[in-house]
């Protein structure tokens, strides 16, 4: 369920905004490359595929929320790991960054700049061979 | 859009007109989509959306003088700011505002590491500064120091410093702050300690200065803004080991506790706790049910939560101890190795008690043979704590119940009852059984705290018993002389209220300093219960 906050139903935040960190990077072509590493400083940290842990881990032990939340959701239709989806849209990468999901805080444009969000989007849509 | 209380339309577009002149159209937020990415993620009222604080709007600086106009601006129009480091503080109220209709003041674009010196063995940082952010620097510059970072690691080391948070690396993490930089609510510039001595080199590292030390009054406070700090650094030990003793007995507990604060108390170990393994074996207050033994929840739901005996026996039948304590020493290797040797001597004097050792960590370590959950304890900042109410499937986060009290059994044990009794009279049984019991956690030297985990859930009427509970909690415990040391901003005005001692001079106290530093009140009204003059309830 997307979260519903005080300024209405979440939006497409499609608008570039030049000014914000990143900016100097061009915003009508999102830099793919930037955007892994961006995906691994902001959002790695819960999304990642797997976690190393030990063989008696539980179950707390093994899983780190996002991916975890995706698999109980999917149930193995779609990968949980977000870097391995290929039905990501700019549309809902865009609205659950900012106004958060589950247990995914909104993240404020001081966090991840328009352009910066624009350039994760972009690696995450991007062409798969 | 919502007004700061007090403040007219054309009187806050005009306040927001000079903010934006002061750092860029581009860094103050207004529209009602920018304004909702500060409402608080971990709120409790997130059901409950009329009851939700929210920011009137945020402006972002990016430097000291900035944060001073901001200040200047804001007394003009009387306009209450709040401000936030990263803004991660979750569970604490995140990036909104105590006050509803406070301008946010998000510190997160002053993310500057400033110094790091190797060899004296500081930092000093803004507060936009992650943990995150501090370990990507060192390990860049191959800076053999330890990140002091709570779980999870996207939080500030100014802002958990502040907020009196806590780390498995250093425990007490406001302890590290050596010298902060504070605007003031009339705009302006306030080194500490040694900093006030315009040539001194000496900021972070000698804290006293001359006359009262202050620093403390800008910790859970609204007192000023904190623009930098100073903090000592851990350097990387060659060997970091933690250890365990165990005993079935439950009067063990109390000769065990005493025994491991005695080793800490003398230096040879920097963390210690302790815990009813057998108690606390049904809990799902750290994520996850450990065993199946319904006669755990059974014995927990009497009023006597079960006697000596009964656990007693459930523990030996079940294999698990009735009681246990931990320490983690850290140092050379020939340092750690007879601290551990010192702690089989003292536990072997206690028939029945076993030591366990874990597995030495090695200076420096590969981060990639680190389990994740022990990241953080070793000092590599990681986001793993979120799965512990990922796997207990709440989609609004949770908020912690979190008194203080002696290092002893004898307190871990009444605070335990007290609690367990707290719940029993509310007819919470769910929560009784998510609690179960907890032992003590050990992050200041002579204090342990318990934390109890509220999950938020899409539940309105539920969301509203738990705070109920949360205040029911606060209030007996506080009668007990178990206060807790730091609250999500729901809860700061019936914390404070526990500090009542000669008729709340403590809280009137720190009206006094409010009104006469800040006397529009225009600073983080009500952050920890401290309301400006003009917002006191009478």
């Amino acid at each position: 369920m997307l979260r519903i906050t005080a300024g209405g139903l979440p939006a497409v935040l499609a608008v570039l905004s030049l000014g914000f960190a990143g900016a100097a990077r061009a915003a009508d072509a999102p830099d793919v490359a930037m955007g892994h590493e961006l995906f691994n400083k902001w959002c790695y940290g819960c999304h990642a595929a797997s976690i190393k842990h030990g063989p008696d881990a539980t179950l707390l032990g093994s899983v780190v929320a996002g991916t975890y939340t995706l698999q109980q959701r999917y149930h193995g239709s779609k990968p949980a790991a977000l870097e391995e989806r290929t039905d990501l849209t700019p549309t809902l990468i865009e609205s659950v960054v900012r106004h958060g999901l589950n247990l995914m805080p909104r993240t404020r444009k001081t966090e991840i700049s328009d352009v910066e969000l624009a350039e994760i989007t972009a690696y995450l849509t991007r062409a798969r061979p | 859009m919502i007004l700061p209380p007090g403040v007219k339309q054309g009187e806050f577009d005009r306040a927001l007109s000079e903010f934006a002149a002061v750092v860029g159209r581009d860094w103050v937020f207004s529209s009602d989509s920018d304004v909702a990415m500060y409402d608080d993620s971990f709120s409790p009222f997130s059901a409950e959306p009329e009851l939700q604080r929210h920011a009137s709007a945020a402006v972002a600086p990016d430097t000291v003088e900035q944060v001073q106009s901001i200040v200047r601006i804001a007394n003009r129009y009387k306009a209450p700011l709040y401000a936030i480091s990263t803004g991660r503080n979750l569970g604490y109220g995140g990036s909104a505002p105590v006050y509803s209709g406070s301008v946010v003041v998000d510190l997160k674009r002053m993310n500057r590491i400033l110094e790091v010196n190797a060899v004296e063995g500081y930092m000093v940082v803004e507060p936009g500064v992650s943990f995150l952010d501090l370990r990507r620097y060192l390990d860049e510059r191959n800076l053999p120091f330890m990140c002091s970072t709570p779980e999870p690691g996207w939080g500030s080391p100014v802002g958990n410093a502040l907020d009196h948070g806590c780390s498995n690396v250093v425990g007490d993490n406001f302890g590290m702050v050596n010298g902060i930089e504070v605007v003031l609510p009339n705009g302006e510039v306030l080194r500490t300690g040694m900093g006030a001595v315009p040539t001194s080199k000496l900021w972070h590292n000698y804290r006293y200065g001359f006359g009262p030390v202050i620093d403390g009054m800008f910790s859970q406070s609204n007192f000023g803004i904190v623009t930098k700090a100073g903090f000592w650094l851990i350097r990387w030990p060659e060997v970091q080991q933690s250890f365990a003793a165990t005993s079935a007995k439950h009067d063990d507990l109390h000769a065990m506790v005493e025994a491991i604060q005695r080793m800490r108390e003398q230096g040879l170990i920097f963390m210690s706790g302790c815990a009813s393994p057998i108690r606390q074996a049904m809990s799902t207050n750290n994520g996850h049910i450990a065993e199946d033994i319904p006669e755990v929840n059974r014995l927990l739901a009497r009023r006597d939560g079960g006697s000596p005996a009964e656990w007693e026996k459930l523990g030996a039948e079940r294999n698990i101890p009735v009681s246990s304590v931990f320490g983690t020493v850290r140092g050379p290797d020939v340092v750690a190795k007879a601290v551990l040797a010192h702690a089989r001597d003292v536990f072997g004097k206690i028939p029945g008690v076993t030591v366990h050792d874990t597995p030495a960590y090695r200076f420096p370590l590969n981060v990639a043979d680190i389990d994740e959950n022990r990241k953080s304890g070793l000092g590599f900042p990681q986001l793993w704590a979120f799965s512990q109410p990922a796997v207990q499937g709440t989609s609004f986060g949770h908020y912690y119940f979190s008194p203080m009290m002696k290092a002893t059994a004898a307190d871990v044990f009444a605070v335990n009852d007290t609690m367990r009794n707290v719940m029993i009279d509310a007819g919470d049984l769910d929560m009784l059984y998510h609690f179960g019991f907890s032992g003590g956690i050990g992050f200041y030297p002579r204090a342990y705290m318990i934390l109890l985990e509220v999950l938020i859930r899409d539940d309105a009427a539920l969301n509203r018993k738990r705070r109920d509970l949360f205040v029911r909690l606060a209030q007996t415990c506080g009668a007990n002389g178990w206060a807790e040391y730091r609250a999500p901003p729901a809860f700061q005005d019936t914390v404070m209220a526990q500090y009542s001692f000669n008729d709340h001079v403590l809280r009137r106290f720190h009206e006094t300093v409010k009104d006469a530093l800040d006397p529009n009140g225009i600073i983080a009204p009500g952050k920890s219960g401290i309301w400006p003059k003009s917002l006191r309830k009478t």
